[in-house]
């Protein structure tokens, strides 16, 4: 028994000086290890930007924050670009309370 | 499957919803949640920071439940508050639960009262959100 798949989407479109990935519905214990694992080669081969569009994301936890400092990580080892754009309000929230929104590089809408 | 189970003892103030102990039901229980709390006049910054809070508590339980296990959530309604208590039965021993995890930071931001107990084979975490008055 299982609920329906979870509400969530990832699209990567890579573009010739970047990779724009766009999550949308929910980021938490279960989806953000699949963010990882489908981002893993961008973040890996380079070279370009990485830009993460949460305009379209619904919830994020902590499993979802610590994908996205993770990320950040690996951009600044490989001295590349890294921008997370657009969070809603509500999620913009989970960055404020966790601080995070002095650490990652975040750009409103 | 989701269960909800009217508890005989209590009057129609609880609610205890379980589900399989597995990530793939957070959002169930998320979204319980919001419609427990939209009903109890909860604003929607208060509403958003139960979601959060209780799928942080439950993501705090699972990877320490048994295998096959239920993940429950008993929601109490007082007067002044809101008592979420999530449990799983677990093997693990001692003061397991990660008091000092981010998961528990973001917790206690979001909740007016967190406590966490391990014992009798179960772990569970309990947090409370005032109402609004």
């Amino acid at each position: 028994m299982h609920p329906d798949e979870p509400d969530w989407q990832l699209t990567l479109d890579q573009q010739p000086d970047r990779t724009v990935v766009t999550v949308t519905g929910d980021l938490d214990l279960e989806t953000a290890p699949e963010l990882l694992a489908r981002t893993d080669g961008v973040l890996a081969a380079g070279p370009g930007a990485l830009v993460i569009d949460l305009s379209g994301l619904a919830f994020i936890d902590s499993s979802g924050l610590s994908a996205l400092i993770r990320m950040n990580q690996r951009m600044a080892g490989s001295g590349r670009p890294f921008e997370i754009i657009s969070p809603p309000r509500t999620v913009a929230k989970a960055f404020e309370i966790t601080g995070l929104d002095q650490v990652l590089p975040l750009r409103a809408a | 499957m989701t269960q909800v189970i009217p508890e005989p003892w209590a009057t129609d103030d609880v609610v205890v919803l379980c589900v399989p102990a597995a990530g793939a039901y957070l959002g169930v229980l998320r979204t319980a949640t919001a419609g427990l709390a939209a009903r109890l006049q909860f604003t929607l910054d208060e509403i958003e920071d139960l979601r959060i809070a209780v799928d942080e508590a439950c993501a705090m339980l699972l990877p320490i439940a048994t295998p096959d296990a239920e993940l429950s959530c008993r929601f109490a309604v007082t007067d002044d508050a809101l008592t979420v208590e999530t449990s799983v039965p677990t093997t693990a021993s001692g003061s397991r639960l990660p008091a000092e995890s981010f998961s528990w930071q973001v917790l206690s931001a979001l909740a007016d009262e967190i406590d966490a107990t391990l014992n009798g084979g179960q772990a569970a975490i309990r947090l409370t959100k005032r109402r609004p008055k």
